[in-house]
């Protein structure tokens, strides 16, 4: 029964979500704006990070003292899930024409080229897992 | 093992690190939002703080510029490279975070008396529960990790 921990990763998937309408507003030059908690957005969101990051470890011990293993492979899917995660936010915020350009410094290929790339090695990985089924 | 350039390579980045540790070090929090320049094709101007963030993202670039040249060379970084790369980092982060604590501040008690992963709130010979005492277990942990990876070696 994984009820909760299902109805736990919408509830954070949809605030996320919702949230991101926002996050994507956010530029350099925005970082500095005080927010009504008298913080700054850079320090909200290093904080929010960081609240992550302690309350992972603290959420792997309520799995340690129940005898259920840290696990290599959630550790490796989480890895994914936050590389996936850093790609697309790299391209987010770029438009139609910026995403076509083919640009010297990156071997001459275009970021949209690129995306296709890994959208091609996630069809791949998918296929091999489906195999594997 | 490295060879002769590597190994002077290691030696110049490593000068070079504690330069800038010594540097970073004498920064204050205020110092991080001192201007430096309106810099061209960035988002707001270009600060102490961002200059920082700018030498961690050039890392990251060229680091993933090597391991891609490495591939296409024919002799690809290897998982125990990887492994070396990440307790390396894990191990300065730790290190950096109580360089600057004071004896006094090692040894407080966090007064929590809960026990944290498995690391008891009260061992026998220590009854408190300080970052010292965190640090001293994280050591005995690699250690017996080291040990039992050691048998598993001598064993196979």
């Amino acid at each position: 029964m994984n009820n909760k921990s299902d109805k736990y990763k919408k509830s954070l998937e949809e605030t996320y979500d919702q949230t991101t309408l926002y996050t994507q507003e956010i530029n350099d030059s925005t970082l500095d704006t005080e927010l009504s908690s008298k913080q700054s957005v850079r320090t909200v969101l290093q904080n929010l990070i960081s609240e992550y990051h302690g309350t992972r470890e603290q959420l792997l011990w309520t799995k340690w003292g129940q005898g259920i293993p840290r696990s290599e492979s959630r550790s490796l899917i989480a890895d994914l899930s936050a590389a996936r995660i850093e790609f697309i936010s790299y391209f987010l915020d770029m438009n139609d024409n910026q995403l076509e350009q083919n640009v010297a410094p990156a071997e001459g290929e275009s970021a949209e080229s690129l995306i296709n790339k890994m959208l091609l090695l996630e069809k791949q990985l998918l296929s091999l897992l489906k195999e594997n089924k | 093992m490295s060879d002769g350039i590597s190994s002077e390579l290691t030696n110049e980045l490593n000068d070079q690190l504690n330069a800038a540790i010594e540097l970073v070090n004498s920064l204050s929090e205020k110092d991080l939002e001192t201007f430096h320049s309106e810099d061209t094709g960035e988002e707001g101007p270009m600060t102490v703080r961002r200059l920082l963030h700018r030498i961690n993202t050039h890392h990251k670039d060229h680091i993933q510029h090597i391991i891609k040249v490495r591939k296409k060379l024919g002799f690809p970084v290897s998982e125990v490279e990887t492994n070396i790369a990440e307790i390396r980092a894990s191990r300065a982060y730790l290190t950096s975070i109580i360089h600057s604590l004071s004896d006094e501040n090692m040894n407080k008690d966090i007064e929590e008396k809960t026990d944290l992963g498995n690391l008891a709130s009260v061992s026998a010979g220590e009854n408190r529960y300080t970052i010292k005492r965190i640090v001293g277990h994280v050591m005995e942990m690699t250690n017996n990790r080291l040990n039992h990876i050691r048998d598993s070696i001598k064993n196979k």
